[in-house]
């Protein structure tokens, strides 16, 4: 029973950070190319750091200029990013606590804040076995008292006796009441505290500001690169916005999208400082281009920023995307009831089972309206349950192809209209956009 | 010895050994003083004493080297307290040099108990934020 009560609790895999039990998955829209950094977990700190970076197609070869910073140390290595799929790169970290990756590409910079977590026993586990073991040495330290004829000796016997009663029973009340204390807290955690929603509504007792974003687009014209510039400030302070963390396995999903939504770009601009975000886009359609950019602050749920920017220019021929054979059935689209939309992706007339996860999931549906205000981020559904209840350790990287051929959406819309919406999905290390417009009817009264 | 008297030794030897074994653990787990909490950019390290993690004005003291180690002397140091969960931000206090690297602080960071950072701004617009737990 005792042993039974003393099994440690597991370390809680960390969504945040790297830790002996858990790797962090950023996509990063960098130096002209799709990245996935992913920072594998730690399992000696000191000890090795091992960063990967996948490359989606197409491939821009550059050499990435890679650097670890923790307090007091730095560790850097360089890697080429020349072919589809997997580059390794090894690193180091001497402590646990707040880190930085920066990829540099000359003058190119994207730094990705994150935590080093070790786990570590709890100060009441510590407790109970020290006091199992004080019992343990309590009962032979009275029996040896015990059997020696010298009365002298003997008369220790019994108060190490009372000892092994208490100790067993100050432990073991312990170890009974342990699921109510603190859980164990690992080296290099943020100083949190532990919050719980309100019972009466759910409220949460902390939970940030909502955040404002600033979005600076100089010179843009078609046909030619211009770097857009994204600024998070926080709604209350107005200070810069630095809490963000990872949601879908980026710091930030940026959808861009020109008025008529003829163009689409979902990309993941890279952090360059607190709460300033930028990416390189060449946009081939003139005139004024949404921004809605989707992140997560730290103790909040997820939210939606949205501005735009203008382009000028003339209008250049759309580049014809590589064709996916991909089949869309729709059911029939009525306003505020579910509509569910199934991608079924073959290759050569076979139904495609080798498909990558990406951001997460096996796809994703971005829904808009014509005004832009409006605006759905869908998730497949059943990779998303089959994730569910998995093993943190477990969930598969980008490497592993074995979800499809279908690819299943459900969500409603709240009003009647034409709607554009986009299918994304990854196969072959490519990422496949499939462009559709919904119309959605009148609901019955 | 009678056997009383024996058995008395014998109680008392082992509720001193007890004791002072109580008493070495918690030498050994308490008695740390001034915290430093310490925080780094990519120029610069830092290191910041509150003396007491508290609202109302506190004396604060700031050490700040490059990250070669060395003292760094700046001028128009601040220091501002920021709560994220509660939205609240503090004006800004000056930092005054009292030796190479070294800057004293007087006034109010925090207002209530909770999460809080300071904001330390190294002269333009390089900061560094170091969280900081304000209990009472």
């Amino acid at each position: 029973m005792l042993a039974f009560l003393l099994l440690l609790p597991a370390a809680p895999a960390a969504a945040h950070g790297v830790s002996p039990t858990a790797d962090l998955q950023l996509a990063q829209s960098f130096a002209g190319n799709e990245l996935t950094v992913v920072i594998r977990r730690t399992p000696a700190v000191p000890g090795p750091l091992h960063v990967d970076v996948i490359a989606h197609d197409p491939v821009r070869p550059v050499t990435l200029q890679v650097s670890v910073r923790e307090l007091e140390a730095q560790s850097s290595g360089v890697v080429r990013i020349d072919r589809l799929g997997m580059h390794s790169l090894r690193l180091g970290v001497t402590a646990a606590g707040a880190h930085e990756l920066t990829l540099r590409v000359d003058d190119e910079v994207a730094v990705i804040p994150f935590r080093v977590l070790v786990p570590g026993p709890a100060g009441w586990e510590y407790f109970v076995y020290g006091g199992f073991a004080a019992a343990g040495l309590f009962t032979l330290g009275g029996i040896a008292c015990a059997v020696v004829r010298r009365p002298g000796v003997r008369a220790f016997a019994v108060p190490q006796a009372a000892l092994v009663a208490v100790a067993i029973i100050a432990s073991g009340t312990t170890a009974v009441l342990s699921k109510d204390l603190p859980p164990a807290q690992p080296r290099g955690a943020l100083d949190q505290p532990r919050a719980y929603a309100d019972p009466a509504d759910g409220s949460a007792p902390n939970g940030r500001p909502y955040a404002n974003l600033t979005v600076q687009a100089a010179n843009a014209r078609t046909g030619e690169p211009f770097r857009l510039v994204l600024r998070v400030t926080d709604g209350n302070t107005g200070r810069p916005v630095d809490d963000v963390v990872a949601h879908h396995a980026a710091l930030m999903h940026l959808v861009l999208t020109d008025q008529a939504g003829n163009e689409f770009r979902h990309a993941h601009p890279v952090r360059t400082g607190p709460g300033v975000y930028a990416i390189e886009h060449t946009a081939r359609t003139p005139g004024r281009w949404f921004v809605h950019a989707e992140f997560e602050r730290a103790d909040s749920g997820s939210q939606l920023v949205t501005g735009s920017f203008s382009v000028s220019g003339r209008p250049l021929s759309a580049v014809k995307p590589t064709p996916a054979e991909v089949r869309l059935e729709t059911t029939r689209a009525v306003a505020g009831r579910p509509i569910t939309v199934t991608a079924r992706v073959s290759v050569d007339g076979k139904p495609a089972s080798d498909l990558q996860p990406w951001l997460g999931m096996a796809g994703h549906l971005v829904i808009r309206d014509r005004s832009g205000a409006y605006f759905g981020h869908v998730h497949e559904l059943t990779s998303m349950a089959a994730a569910q209840g998995r093993d943190p350790a477990a969930v598969p990287d980008e490497t592993v192809a074995a979800e499809g051929p279908d690819l299943r959406f459900t969500f409603s819309v709240p009003t009647p209209g034409r709607y554009v919406a986009w299918v994304q999905f990854a196969r072959g290390f490519r990422i496949h956009t499939v462009p559709f417009q919904i119309t959605v009817s009148e609901g019955q009264p | 010895m009678t056997k009383t008297r024996r058995r008395t030794l014998a109680i008392a030897l082992t509720g001193v050994v007890l004791a002072a074994v109580v008493a070495i653990a918690y030498a050994v787990g308490g008695g740390e003083d001034r915290v430093a909490l310490k925080a780094a950019s990519d120029r610069y390290q830092i290191e910041l004493y509150l003396g007491e993690q508290r609202t109302g004005p506190i004396d604060a003291e700031l050490v700040v080297r490059d990250t070669g180690g060395r003292p760094a002397e700046l001028s128009g140091i601040t220091l501002a307290g920021v709560m994220p969960s509660m939205g609240h931000a503090m004006s800004e206090l000056t930092a005054t040099a009292t030796a190479p690297g070294r800057y004293a602080v007087r006034g109010e960071l925090f207002t209530m108990t909770g999460q809080w950072e300071v904001v330390v701004r190294l002269g333009g617009s390089h900061e560094i934020t170091v969280p900081v737990t304000v209990t009472r």
